[in-house]
């Protein structure tokens, strides 16, 4: 049985793929091939390729001849020893980092694996799904909470496993991140493509929460969204091997992953949006692009 | 279907939310169907007691586990189950690619199926099936002849099915058949002139299978002739380590898992969590599909 490449899609082929991935939360293709250059370019058949998240683009991670890429490996790349996120474990998060809803418009998240490690495992949360299976009084409760993101975990941890694997990896440390003062989000927010509802959460980068508009307790919130959406059948699992393209929809999914053992596992990440393909996106802002943006240490 | 994609092509057994103890015969009947068509079944958020799980198995057929029951890791009063943990039965260790016949040649073992409940959970531990039937039938003509003319015959080996993290991964068989016994494993006869085909016929599901157990291999016959076993390895690889035939799992607490151990082979990743705590039962198809 011959696998079609994505790079030989149809236009409508791959229209009814990525509308697919807009409802699902990702698609999975397998037995690909892909040069570096052949990734950016099917993935900018999708969207635009120019991560706009100011911690996640054009890093020293990124193969100059191809800067909408990034290596996601322990070997060491450019001037770190350790790569893009080294070794770690990392938490649960979406790649929006401390963006709120509308700040980020690359809404998708591209992984193909070039090396692989079988012992690595990365699950996939659908958040919308989630949301689905809950009672109308919960998803009314979800629906009055409104969230702050900023870059708290100077002392801490961020998406990394361990404090001790974020202190010891300063690779991504010194990025322009955005600073919220007194902007919010809502954790229900509708899906510019699909008009559905989602559930953003970003528990690593959480500074403040507000239900019905009293602050409340992050710890507790973090609480009942485990209890709420950490569920198995909310949950997909895969080891990524060679010559697999996982595309996953930030807005309706998080992603955790466990160490990385093998020092041979390769991803190429490309950061994208769907507006070559499915239009404009009409919950972006482009103004966004204008805010202050702070360097942190 | 988009041309290429995998999404939902191995998960028919999924969403099966109702508990499995509430089953009527028709869908006891339903779920053995489904673990011989698919490979496997997986239900969620199951609330077992031990007993309630080996009645659940006994239901699908018998789990008199003649090769891997009754050892010291299973409870007293419920030997028909193993405690798959840290401290139990297989320790922490990475397992490679194996099915629950291991060593044993076809037709030396009866518990083709093995039921995988989990107690407890590590979020890091990938557990990995492969479907190995589904694997072979796609392949053109020319290479399941290639196969068909394949004999193997399997013994222990360096470390048997216990991965790169265990202690004894560097164990020869005598060693290591001495450790498993003296650890409460059941002794395993040592095969000198038996051998085995590669591509065999299920004797419930009637399809034919290539069966692999690649840290057990030790010799190899090309009609008749013996082979390089490290060369057959590597075609096996490129045969089966495919995405399109695998389906990789983290078990959370509630997840049940009952898969074909003549269709299927499964690895493990190590385990980190000392809370990982998976309920072994050992089944055949006696009570529903073979009567």
């Amino acid at each position: 049985m011959i696998i079609k490449k994505l790079q030989n899609y149809t236009d409508t082929e791959l229209k009814e793929s990525m509308y697919r991935c807009a409802s699902n939360g990702y698609i999975l293709l397998h037995d690909q091939e892909f040069t570096r250059q052949e990734l950016v370019e099917v993935s900018r058949r999708i969207g635009n390729t120019n991560d706009s998240n100011p911690s996640m683009g054009h890093m020293q991670f990124n193969p100059k001849d191809t800067p909408d890429l990034s290596l996601v490996t322990s070997q060491p790349t450019g001037n770190d020893p350790t790569g893009m996120f080294g070794s770690s474990d990392l938490l649960y998060h979406h790649d929006s980092g401390v963006c709120h809803f509308g700040e980020s418009k690359e809404l998708l998240t591209g992984l193909y694996c070039v090396g692989s490690c079988p012992d690595t495992v990365l699950s996939l949360m659908n958040t919308q799904n989630a949301f689905n299976y809950l009672s109308e009084e919960e998803k009314e409760w979800w629906r009055n909470v409104e969230t702050q993101l900023n870059k708290v975990f100077k002392a801490s941890q961020g998406i990394y496993g361990t404090p001790e694997e974020y202190s010891s990896d300063p690779s991504m440390r010194n990025y322009k991140v955005f600073k919220h003062t007194e902007e919010r989000q809502k954790v229900i927010n509708i899906h510019p493509y699909t008009n559905k509802e989602i559930m953003l959460w970003q528990p690593a980068f959480l500074d403040k929460a507000w239900y019905k508009n009293e602050p409340i307790d992050i710890e507790e919130l973090k609480d009942k969204f485990l209890k709420d959406l950490y569920r198995g059948r909310n949950i997909r699992d895969f080891v990524l091997r060679e010559g697999d393209l996982l595309i996953m929809d930030q807005l309706l999914t998080l992603h955790r992953r466990s160490w990385v053992k093998s020092i041979d596992r390769m991803v190429w990440r490309t950061a994208f949006d769907y507006t070559n393909i499915l239009g404009p996106n009409k919950s972006y802002d482009p103004d966004i692009e204008k805010l202050k943006v702070i360097k942190q240490c | 279907m988009t041309p290429g994609a995998t999404i939902n092509s191995f998960n028919k057994g999924l969403n099966l939310m109702k508990q499995v103890k509430n089953f009527t015969d028709e869908e006891i009947l339903a779920e053995a169907t489904e673990i011989l068509e698919v490979g496997y079944t997986f239900h969620y958020e199951q609330d077992l007691t031990m007993e309630e799980l080996v009645d659940h198995c006994r239901r699908i057929g018998d789990t008199d586990d003649d090769k891997l029951g009754y050892m010291p890791f299973n409870p007293k009063d419920n030997p028909d189950i193993a405690r798959v943990m840290p401290t139990g039965l297989f320790g922490h260790s990475d397992l490679h690619w194996h099915s629950n016949g291991t060593v044993h040649h076809l037709d030396e073992f009866k518990e083709i199926l093995i039921g995988l409940y989990c107690k407890g959970s590590c979020q890091d531990t990938v557990f990995s099936i492969l479907n190995n039937r589904d694997a072979f039938l796609e392949l053109p003509e020319e290479e399941k002849d290639f196969w068909r003319s394949i004999e193997l015959q399997l013994n222990l080996s360096a470390g048997g099915v216990m991965g790169d993290f265990s202690h004894m991964s560097d164990l020869g068989y005598d060693e290591l058949s001495g450790l498993g016994e003296s650890n409460g494993y059941i002794g395993m006869e040592k095969h000198t002139d038996e051998r085995m085909t590669a591509v065999n016929i299920h004797p419930v599901g009637g399809e034919e299978f290539l069966y692999w157990q690649p840290p057990c291999i030790q010799r190899a016959w090309q009609d008749g002739k013996e082979i390089e076993v490290e060369l057959l390895q590597e075609k096996y690889k490129a045969v089966l380590e495919r995405t399109k035939y695998i389906k990789d799992i983290v078990f959370r607490p509630g997840d049940l898992l009952i898969m074909d151990q003549l269709y299927t082979l499964h690895r493990r990743s190590p385990i980190l969590s000392k809370e990982r705590e998976l309920w072994r039962v050992a089944i055949d198809y006696t009570n529903t599909l073979d009567k």
